[in-house]
């Protein structure tokens, strides 16, 4: 038997906690070179036309991947959210709970030899993960142990980055800053060492300017809020214009969503160190807007966007990638909301032929409008008894 | 004191002067035949066409090629097309509520209450609503795009042209003429296709008027009658509609007046410009980076996805 060489599908920085966790159980790894257009258009090359743009993504990584040495991939879905039991036929599902079977499917007919391994399918990531690396349960569940937790590390990094972006006085020193933390991170083995870590302390360097920003919201489709090369980098275009983003959802928080089991749910949510809100009462926020689920987390963009709403934001971005089911669904929904709390929303959807250019002048018109109108609330407010 | 606004276009360049009190003192449209030279005759002509003594204060730029536009000027404001129209109409008719704005190669629709804009749409993917169509049709056949609109309102027949796409559209209009359609019929089904593709694509919420109707394309009278009979309502093309983006973007740049306008003065002709570009091959991101030169030094520099090499 040839001896295997993983990889994955990238999705933002999630594949620095894979690499640590993959070498601890003895894994051998090969990360795919981050997504360029080059990537992009290898995966639509192979991709069906209509499918979404993530999945060319995917394959697109695994296709460089495979030049690099890969023979194996590992690709993470849930299942179980797709079942009867958890919301019925795919709530909190969409086309994604297939992504596995079809790029095993595409993969095949470009002529790859290439192995999958669908983790995470009916619930057995233990037993799966035990059987691929021969090693023991409590070996496995330490080395997810320390991939949620630096996983986490890396989430509220990024949080924090687009928080300092927005005031930095240099331009840069954030992108600077951050890219140092990951390096660090990148060798950290154990679980205490992360533990401790004062994610804040990695930004002590940015000189910021004592001043209120612009707050955005970021909804939408997961894989876009994670994956900056699938959105044009908007979110450090926004930062750049000075605008302090807030997302609606991680990676952590969409795994913890639909934990594979009950019994990991529980242990991710410790290692995570989060708190989600319960799904009745998303579903409670929606409610005047959108009474059942539509899959995918298009119910969670709505109640998501009233969220930001309420917690002061000057507005909200909705991305989706062209043609995906349940954020085409919330399109119009969003545009009620936004005339009904008179709150402004900017739709942004995105394929391999979108350019850069174009999402450009959106996002600039869009923080020029939001800028706008907060100048104008605050005169009004300056001006006595108005 | 005065401002100068540029709005570079796709298909075409346009420059308007104001003074302190948004008086507008002149304004000059041109075709884009490349950047650089239509610039630099742009403002030599408009510099012709000024009496002496305005004196330039600040530059506002826009429309899509402004981020070059800016260095190669030397514009202190640079801002969003939307923005800018949004802005230059607000000056005119300061009660609107819906922009339609027909341009080359874009079109928009922007959205506003009570002086402030409340959205935006922007054609994404086809330029089916859009003016070029009507540029390259009539330039097939042979008819000045000027003359276009007075000619379509002379029709006799209603046709209907299938314009979903604007390749076809031109197949089907040459298809009409073949079946002995009248030019006057085929040219009033064309704008007639065009602005039907036009609202089905941007104009998906309804707001009360008043409407107005600008960008090149409204200089067009079938294109404003067809608008309006789409509508139901009245459509106002609001004074200087072709430049209405450039002053928008006089105007952003009186309102955010700079210390030291960057103004290279209206005679360019005496620097030489030209572009270098080369990829990066630093990463795996393989940049396209896009040099400016100015009489042989680089003056500006970008496409660099990380940042290093732009400036």
């Amino acid at each position: 038997m040839r001896e295997r060489v993983f990889t994955l599908p990238l999705c933002g920085n999630a594949w620095i906690p894979f690499k640590t966790a993959a070498q601890q159980l003895g894994l051998e790894v090969v990360i795919p070179p981050p997504v360029t257009n080059e990537t992009i258009a290898l995966g639509a090359r192979y991709s069906p036309e209509g499918m979404c743009l993530p999945f060319k993504i995917n394959i697109g990584n695994y296709l460089q991947a495979l030049e690099k040495g890969a023979n194996c991939v590992v690709f993470y879905t849930n299942s179980r959210a797709g079942d009867k039991k958890h919301g019925g036929g795919g709530g909190g599902m969409c086309r994604f709970r297939h992504y596995g079977h079809l790029q095993q499917l595409v993969m095949k007919k470009t002529g790859a030899d290439i192995e999958f391994f669908i983790l995470g399918e009916g619930g057995g990531l233990i037993d799966q993960l035990r059987e691929i690396t021969g090693k023991g349960t409590w070996e496995v569940i330490r080395a997810l142990r320390v991939l949620f937790k630096k996983l986490r590390v890396i989430e509220l990094l990024e949080e924090l980055s687009w928080r300092y972006r927005a005031v930095e006085k240099r331009s840069g020193d954030t992108t600077k800053a951050m890219n140092k933390a990951l390096e660090y991170l990148e060798s950290v083995q154990d679980f205490g060492t992360l533990d401790r870590l004062d994610p804040e302390s990695f930004f002590a360097s940015v000189e910021t300017f004592d001043r209120q920003p612009l707050r955005i919201g970021v909804v939408g489709e997961f894989y876009l809020l994670v994956e900056p090369a699938s959105n044009c980098h908007v979110i450090e275009m926004l930062g750049e214009l000075g605008v302090e983003v807030h997302r609606h959802l991680s990676l952590g928080e969409a795994v913890l969503r639909y934990p594979p089991s009950f019994i990991l749910g529980k242990l991710m949510a410790r290692w995570l160190n989060m708190s989600i809100p319960p799904r009745s009462e998303i579903a409670e926020i929606a409610r005047p807007y959108l009474s059942c689920s539509v899959g995918g987390h298009g119910r969670e963009s709505v109640a998501d966007t009233i969220r930001f709403h309420d917690a002061g934001c000057d507005g909200v971005l909705h991305l989706l990638p062209m043609g995906c089911m349940p954020e085409v669904t919330v399109r119009p929904i969003l545009r009620k909301v936004s005339e009904d709390y008179n709150f402004p929303v900017l739709t942004l959807s995105f394929d391999e032929l979108i350019s850069e250019g174009a999402i450009r002048t959106r996002i600039e018109t869009f923080v020029d409008i939001i800028r706008l109108r907060r100048e104008r609330r605050e005169e009004r407010h300056a001006l006595p008894g108005s | 004191m005065h401002y100068l606004g540029v709005d570079v276009g796709s298909v075409s360049v346009k420059f308007a002067l104001i003074d302190e009190k948004k008086n507008v003192v002149d304004t000059l449209y041109m075709r884009n035949h490349g950047v650089i030279p239509t610039v630099k005759k742009g403002l030599a002509d408009f510099q012709a066409q000024l009496s002496n003594g305005a004196k330039v204060s600040g530059v506002g730029v826009t429309g899509s090629g402004a981020g070059f536009s800016k260095v190669l000027i030397g514009a202190d404001v640079h801002k969003t097309e939307i923005l800018a129209h949004a802005i230059g109409t607000l000056h005119f008719v300061p009660k609107v509520s819906v922009i339609f704005e027909i341009g080359g190669e874009d079109s928009k629709v922007i959205f506003l209450r009570d002086g402030i804009i409340t959205g935006f749409e922007m054609n994404r993917i086809c330029s089916g609503g859009a003016g070029a169509f009507l540029d390259s049709l009539a330039g097939r056949l042979d008819i000045p795009i000027s003359e276009v609109g007075r000619l379509a309102l002379h029709r006799e027949n209603e046709v209907n042209i299938a314009s979903r796409c604007t390749v076809f559209a031109t197949t089907d209009a040459i298809h009409k003429l073949n079946t002995g359609y009248k030019l006057e019929d085929v040219l009033m089904g064309v704008c007639n296709g065009l602005v039907r593709n036009y609202l089905a694509m941007l104009y998906r919420k309804v707001s009360p008027p008043p409407y107005t109707f600008q960008g090149a394309t409204s200089k067009n009278v079938a294109l404003k009658h067809a608008l309006e009979q789409q509508l139901g309502a009245e459509v106002i093309v609001p004074p200087h509609a072709p430049c209405l983006g450039a002053i928008g973007a006089a105007i952003l740049a009186l309102e955010n007046p700079p210390q030291q306008t960057q103004f290279k003065g209206f005679e360019l002709a005496k620097f030489d410009y030209h572009i270098s570009s080369f990829v990066c091959p630093d990463c795996e991101n393989h940049c396209e980076i896009t040099q400016i030169m100015q009489s042989g030094e680089p003056i500006a520099s970008n496409g660099s996805r990380c940042g290093k090499l732009n400036f």
